[in-house]
């Protein structure tokens, strides 16, 4: 990403000490520091994935086991909002694709009218703070019987989704040259046709990412199905709500840790793609 | 401008152009009703709920009128009070803390250089891609009263029962908060700052500038239009979270999210639900005008 490939003679982040020993040794400080803020506590929670007997205050845990995985994996709870999960996931992230791809085109090279204006509407989903509209959104569901069904959670999803994906595709069409396209037209390819055969290609690897993300935001999505998807659609997230509520601490751990791998597949796969503005564009799970 | 061919002047031709106009409209029509269905008609109508009074008589019968009672109820009920105080001190104190590292690691990885700076590339990413509800999970292990840390200062000799209330206190959403919304915080002040040129940088200090004056006069102006967007952005998720609070906040005061889940899920009172939530748009009007401002410039350009 934005690693320091750049240097500037003198200039760095501990700029206020001359010593340079000094400033290494502060930068080093910090740098550890914020290792051990971010690592440690997820590694706390694979510890208690494989603890069979950890009493406190022990550091680590005085046995070791695998049997909370089976029991994960055995337990019809958790396997359901698995399957679920993965229902979930990939419908929010096509429909989503149907309608942001098109809208992002448009948007980067069509004189859409009222242009500024969409542009604006388009906005107001990050505006509004998010559990006040899966709140306002839940009172709708309950009038129009939304509430508590597949769609319901679908369209909930959808909402975080959508506005990423619009930009992130926007900025994609935009940065392919328009002369290809209209070369293409000028040997006599449709619009369509051209769309197809030229930009397309060209723009997969952003809708790519852009659908990575979009399914992830599914996956993860968690205070808003909450809302509209309880008792019958308990996703891999909401349950965790109960999980952690209930004290079962080591198969919370467990589920934790199979919860964030598909997260953290894709952190490896992805890295060389992830531009800093595709982040940037919207991802932030603040 | 798809249709316009190398040669062609780009104005003249008002039917290809009006043609253009109508497949742009119609591309953008899809998203567009979905997002009036499912975001612009439900924030109507929680404003619309929310001037809704529900009555219930001796008999038991409910009858519905307009009225502010739902707004009274909220600033006059001291609890509800608290909760949107709280809400708004947890969102400040949050962001203010998130900004000042996100920026220290930030000018770091723009202007540091060494194996520390690219260890530290690789590992300020990581809470991006791990679900608010596990990050939750495992800083009530990591800080809980006999969790990780506690039983570590145990071990070094600590006192019993020293360990201080973090967990199930403000202490523990803002902690959980910054370790959430440090990656967003930085990317985005990253790439505020790689739009900062070295030319600019260099010659300041050819001039004789210090490295504080060039942060001070350049650095820092340059960056603050970005910061702020990314300030506003965090400042509108911290308000309008749940997870967090939900999982690691005290009982009371509770932030604006939590309760206003309680009161639709548990208490079953969409009415004051609907009120909290005009109430958390409005607590969030400024940032979210300011966002949706800078926003606009960047993606209108």
């Amino acid at each position: 990403m934005a690693a320091g490939a750049r240097a500037l003679p003198g200039v760095s982040l501990t700029w206020a000490i001359d010593d340079p020993r000094m400033r290494r040794l502060i930068l080093r400080l910090f740098v550890a520091g914020l290792a051990v803020f971010i690592g440690i506590p997820l590694l706390t929670l694979v510890l208690w994935s494989f603890a069979g007997e950890w009493f406190w205050p022990n550091v680590i845990p005085t046995q070791w086991t695998i049997r909370w995985y089976e029991q994960v994996f055995e337990n019809p709870r958790v396997v359901n909002a698995m399957v679920l999960s993965f229902t979930i996931a990939p419908v929010v992230t096509v429909l989503t694709a149907l309608i942001a791809i098109p809208a992002g085109y448009a948007f980067a090279r069509l004189n859409v009218p009222f242009r500024r204006v969409l542009l604006l509407l388009f906005l107001i989903p990050n505006a509004f703070p998010r559990i006040g509209l899966y709140v306002s959104l839940a009172v709708l569901y309950y009038q129009i019987n939304l509430i508590d069904t597949y769609w319901g959670v679908v369209f909930l999803h959808m909402i975080g989704t959508l506005v990423y994906m619009t930009w992130i595709t926007t900025a994609t069409f935009r940065s392919i040259d328009p002369h290809l396209e209209e070369a293409a037209r000028d040997a006599g390819a449709s619009p369509l046709r051209a769309f197809w055969s030229v930009v397309f290609p060209l723009a997969l690897p952003g809708i790519i990412v852009a659908s990575l993300f979009s399914f992830l935001a599914s996956l993860d999505e968690a205070q808003g199905t909450l809302i509209v998807g309880t008792p019958h659609f308990i996703t891999m997230p909401v349950l965790m709500y109960t999980l952690i509520s209930s004290f079962e601490r080591p198969v919370a751990a467990v589920f934790s840790v199979l919860l964030s791998l598909p997260s953290l597949v894709l952190l490896v796969a992805a890295q060389r793609y992830l531009r800093s503005e595709y982040v940037a564009a919207g991802l932030g799970r603040v | 401008m798809a249709s316009t061919t190398f040669a062609a002047p780009p104005r003249p031709r008002p039917r290809r152009l009006d043609r253009s106009r109508l497949a742009g409209l119609a591309l953008v029509a899809p998203s567009l009703l979905y997002l009036t269905v499912f975001v612009f008609i439900p924030v109507v109508k929680a404003i619309t709920t929310s001037f809704t009074v529900r009555d219930r008589d001796n008999a038991g019968n409910y009858s519905y009128r307009v009225g502010t009672d739902n707004y009274r109820a909220i600033f006059e009920t001291e609890t509800l009070r608290d909760n949107v105080i709280f809400t708004v001190l947890i969102a400040v104190i949050s962001v203010a803390i998130v900004f000042a590292l996100a920026y220290s690691i930030a000018l770091a990885l723009r202007f540091g250089k060494g194996p520390a700076v690219r260890f530290l590339s690789r590992i300020y990413v990581i809470p991006l891609f791990i679900p608010s509800v596990i990050a939750s999970y495992a800083m009530i292990t990591f800080l809980a009263n006999h969790g990780f840390v506690d039983g570590l200062l145990q071990r070094v000799g600590f006192p019993d029962e020293s360990f201080p209330r973090i967990v199930f206190d403000w202490k523990g959403i803002v902690i959980t908060q910054v370790w959430l919304s440090l990656p967003f915080m930085t990317v985005l002040l990253s790439s505020v700052l790689l739009e900062i040129s070295d030319t600019l940088v260099e010659s300041a200090r050819d001039v004789g500038a210090s490295s504080w004056q060039i942060f001070r006069h350049i650095v820092l102006p340059l960056s603050a239009p970005g910061a702020l967007i990314g300030i506003t952005f965090m400042f509108l998720g911290v308000v309008g979270g749940f997870t967090v609070p939900y999982l690691l906040g005290p009982n009371a005061p509770q932030m604006l999210g939590v309760s206003m889940v309680y009161y639709m899920t548990n208490y079953f009172e969409p009415y004051v639900a609907s009120t909290q939530a005009v109430v958390i748009f409005l607590l969030s009007l400024v940032a979210a005008i300011y966002y949706v401002r800078q926003q606009f410039k960047r993606e209108v350009r």
